[in-house]
């Protein structure tokens, strides 16, 4: 592609209308909770950027995030996202390997430096000098401050780039961290999940290329539009918690008839995040209507809070006092639970 | 084994449509009169991000009917659009090519977006049969 090429006057030579632009801004506009208006607008936005240079930076990680945003299905409308950057690093990805790799990426950075967007999965290993991952001969610490120097905003995918994440877990042997946790002086968005749902990612890095800019964030740096909420919030198996019709064990009475799992252990009502309305595997299911508690994947330091199948009341709450009390009380201490996960948020977080 | 055999009951929704549809009929008349005063061009509610339980979802279809036009799309998957019994109030549903429902949203408009050709296409097609006569 020509250097002055607009990305709509590329796409148009691949055979790609300005309706597939209309139908992926709309199906964007949908899971962001955008007005619906937003649509034409935001595409007429896309098609005239030009291509965005991604440089995507792997440290302490599973692969996992990779996995989630590339999916192993038929193509859909949101894949459409890898005709509109340029992925010009990525280690899993790249046909490059050793020195052209690393060559690659330090090109890109001089081609477009102060432009390019930086996507990091994995934590960041501080102990010791860093020395436990290390790629190339320099440790992570050294190349993500390195490419962030030159970058317009990162976006960290996963619990592990977001908050330390799986490496983090007590006794955190490598003393990892996460991304925002070092980078200080440029716009830094959290996409946690282990791993994030890949409408997530795609609408994020979509919304930076119409907008220029990282949409708004809560107090730990995620994306309002889809963080905005806890699980519990949008659950469809809310009102039978609000009822007390909870299931008690994994194949009791309750868990046939699909009754709330809160007292297995779901952690939706302290957990922000968007499985309940986007859901997974092409909008099939999430885990709780898969009959399995959440494990609060998108919360900071979730490794440790204790059995990802002790109620809530039991964990964070004191006893399970709190949970006959739901049980019989319903609404009133369903919205009291609403209330107080967002009060004790950050105690949680921290794992006390 | 599939899903259907899991023995999971879900709760059963509540009977009949909630009072969602007529408040989506509200707000239809009201952009379709700011679109008939000429306040406004285009306007578009967003459906799929609604909680419209199925009987809402079919008392809206019931209350806005079919009108005379209907299309289909390929553009990256399917879309569908049609023009509802109301003038001027266009239904439209856009799939991904796996067939999943991607969007779907009223559009208030004499002609939708999705069936009119964008002018940078246009343009790209005089170049692109420009060539073709060339070569002949």
């Amino acid at each position: 592609m020509k250097k002055a090429d607009t990305l709509g006057d590329e796409l148009r030579r691949q055979g790609i209308s300005r309706r597939t632009f209309l139908k992926f801004c709309a199906a964007m506009a949908t899971s962001m909770a955008l007005p619906a208006s937003m649509a034409p607008v935001m595409a007429d936005a896309l098609a005239a950027t030009r291509r965005q240079s991604v440089i995507w930076l792997s440290f302490q990680e599973c692969t996992g995030c990779t996995e989630s945003i590339l999916r192993s299905y038929a193509p859909s409308i949101e894949s459409l996202i890898f005709d509109f950057i340029s992925l010009d690093y990525h280690h899993t990805l790249q046909a490059a390997a050793g020195r052209a790799a690393e060559d690659a990426r330090d090109q890109a950075m001089q081609e477009n430096w102060g432009k390019y967007l930086v996507i990091v999965d994995g934590s960041i290993p501080l102990k010791d000098g860093g020395i436990y991952s290390t790629i190339d001969g320099h440790t992570n610490l050294e190349t993500l401050e390195t490419v962030a120097a030159g970058a317009a905003a990162l976006i960290s995918v996963g619990t592990c780039a977001a908050y330390g994440g799986l490496p983090m877990a007590r006794p955190n042997p490598t003393g990892a961290v996460g991304v925002d946790e070092i980078i200080k002086d440029k716009p830094v968005i959290n996409l946690p999940g282990c791993p994030p749902i890949p409408e997530v990612m795609t609408g994020t890095i979509a919304s930076f290329l119409t907008f220029g800019r990282l949409p708004e964030m809560d107090r730990l740096g995620r994306p309002v539009a889809f963080f905005g909420d806890t699980i519990h919030d949008r659950c469809y198996r809310r009102p039978l918690y609000e009822r007390g019709k909870f299931a008690r064990g994994f194949d009791d009475e309750g868990a046939r008839k699909g009754w709330c799992l809160y007292a297995l252990g779901c952690k939706g009502p302290i957990t922000y995040n968007a499985c309940a309305t986007i859901k997974w595997n092409q909008g099939q299911s999430f885990p709780i209507q898969s009959g399995h508690g959440c494990l609060g994947c998108s919360e900071p330091r979730f490794w440790d809070k204790d059995s990802f199948y002790k109620p809530l009341s039991a964990t964070h709450w004191g006893n399970a006092a709190g949970l006959a009390a739901a049980a019989a009380a319903g609404a009133a201490v369903g919205a009291g639970v609403a209330v107080l996960s967002r009060r004790h948020q950050d105690t949680i977080a921290k794992g006390e | 084994m599939s899903l259907d055999d899991i023995p999971i009951q879900i709760a059963p929704p509540q009977e009949g449509p909630s009072e969602m549809p007529k408040a989506l009929l509200h707000e239809v008349w009201e952009l379709l009169q700011a679109v008939c005063a000429g306040r406004s061009v285009r306007e578009r509610i967003d459906l799929h991000g609604l909680p419209l339980s199925p009987a809402d979802y079919q008392q809206l279809q019931q209350l806005l009917g079919r009108g005379e036009v209907s299309a289909l799309i390929e553009a990256s998957g399917r879309s569908e659009v049609f023009e509802t019994a109301v003038a001027g109030v266009w239904w439209l549903r856009d799939f991904g090519a796996d067939e999943r429902l991607v969007a779907e949203y009223l559009e208030i408009t004499a002609l939708p977006l999705m069936l009119m050709t964008h002018h940078d296409d246009l343009c790209a097609a005089v170049a692109l049969l420009q060539q073709q006569l060339s070569a002949e």
